[in-house]
C-alpha cells in the first residue's frame, strides 16, 4: 500500500518534470525559428510611388489640359480629391495643393490627415528611426504650371501638389 | 527472479518514457519548423509583389484598362486573385490570402479568371 502511494507519488513528480523539459523545448524552438523569421522577412515600400501617382491624379483632375477653372474648384477647398475628383479609399493620403499666380496664393486645397506631415520629418532623423523603417510615411512634392481661368481671363499659375501616404498596416 | 522481473520492468518503463519525450519534442519543433517554412522561401514576398504591383496599375489606371495576369509566372502559381472593399488579394503556391494591399481608384475594378489569365477589368 505504501509502496503505492510512493509510486503515485513518483508519477505526478514525473508529470510535472515532463511539462517543464517541454515548456523549456518549446522556448528554444520559438527563439530559433523565431529569430530566423525575422531574418527572412521582408517588407516592400511602394508608399513613395503611391504619392507620386496621387498627386498626377490631383493635377489631371483639377487642370484637366493644363487649365484650372477657378470657380469650378472653389467649393471644394476640403475633400477636393472625393467630391470633386470621385477618388476612394483615402484614409491614409493626406494632400495638399497649393495653387498660386506670381507666388501669390490662390487657393489652397487640402484632404487628410496633416499629421501624416509630421511623422514624415520625424523619419528624417534615419538614426532614431532604423528599426520602423517600414511605418515611414511616401512622400512626393512636385510643382506644376498651368494657366489660370478666373472672371473669363486666363493666366500663367503653378500648381504645388505635396502628397503624403501613411502605412497600411 | 523476482528482482530481474522487476529491474526489466523498470527499464522499459523508462525507455517508454523516454520515446514520449523524444516524440513529443520532434512534434513540437515540426509545429514551430512548418510555421516558418514559409517565410524561408519567400512565398510571402512573392505574394507581397505581386499585390503591390496590381494595386499599383489600377492606382495608374484610366477606365477600360485590362491588366492580365499569367496564373503561372515567374512568382509562382496565382491560385488566387481579387479585389474586395479597396484591397488586392493575391494567393500564391498555395500560400493562404494575406490581408492583401489598398489602392485607390475612382473607377470600378473587377478580377475574373479566363483559361490561364487573370484579368483585373477597370471600368
Amino acid at each position: 500500500m505504501k509502496l503505492k502511494k510512493i509510486n503515485k507519488k513518483a508519477a505526478i513528480g514525473e508529470g510535472i518534470l515532463m511539462i517543464y523539459r517541454l515548456f523549456l523545448v518549446a522556448l528554444i524552438a520559438i527563439i530559433i525559428l523565431g529569430v530566423s523569421a525575422i531574418f527572412y522577412d521582408y517588407y516592400i515600400n511602394v508608399r513613395d510611388v503611391e504619392a507620386r501617382i496621387m498627386a498626377k491624379q490631383a493635377v489631371n483632375c483639377l487642370a484637366p489640359e493644363g487649365v484650372i477653372d477657378l470657380n469650378r474648384i472653389k467649393a471644394y477647398e476640403q475633400g477636393f480629391l472625393k467630391d470633386l475628383c470621385g477618388i476612394n479609399n483615402l484614409e491614409r493620403f493626406y494632400v495638399k495643393v497649393n495653387v498660386s499666380e506670381s507666388n501669390n496664393q490662390v487657393i489652397l486645397l487640402q484632404q487628410g490627415d496633416s499629421g501624416a506631415a509630421w511623422i514624415a520629418e520625424l523619419f528624417k532623423n534615419k538614426n532614431l528611426v532604423s528599426k520602423i523603417e517600414k511605418y515611414e510615411p511616401g512622400h512626393f512634392k512636385q510643382d506644376y504650371p498651368a494657366n489660370l481661368v478666373r472672371d473669363g481671363k486666363s493666366v500663367r499659375s503653378n500648381i504645388n501638389v505635396e502628397v503624403f501616404v501613411n502605412n497600411e498596416f | 527472479m523476482k528482482l530481474q522481473t522487476i529491474k526489466s520492468k523498470k527499464g522499459t518503463n523508462v525507455m517508454y518514457q523516454v520515446l514520449i519525450h523524444l516524440i513529443l519534442i520532434a512534434l513540437i519543433f515540426a509545429m514551430f519548423f512548418l510555421a516558418s517554412v514559409n517565410k524561408v522561401n519567400s512565398r510571402t514576398v512573392k505574394q507581397q509583389v505581386l499585390e503591390k504591383q496590381t494595386a499599383l496599375l489600377i492606382d495608374s489606371a484610366v477606365s477600360g484598362t485590362t491588366i492580365s495576369v499569367f496564373k503561372n509566372n515567374k512568382y509562382g502559381r496565382i491560385d488566387d486573385l481579387h479585389v474586395k472593399e479597396g484591397k488586392v488579394y493575391a494567393s500564391v503556391d498555395g500560400l493562404a490570402i494575406s490581408k492583401g494591399y489598398p489602392y485607390f481608384t475612382k473607377y470600378s475594378v473587377s478580377v475574373d479568371l479566363d483559361g490561364d489569365k487573370w484579368y483585373v477589368r477597370i471600368k
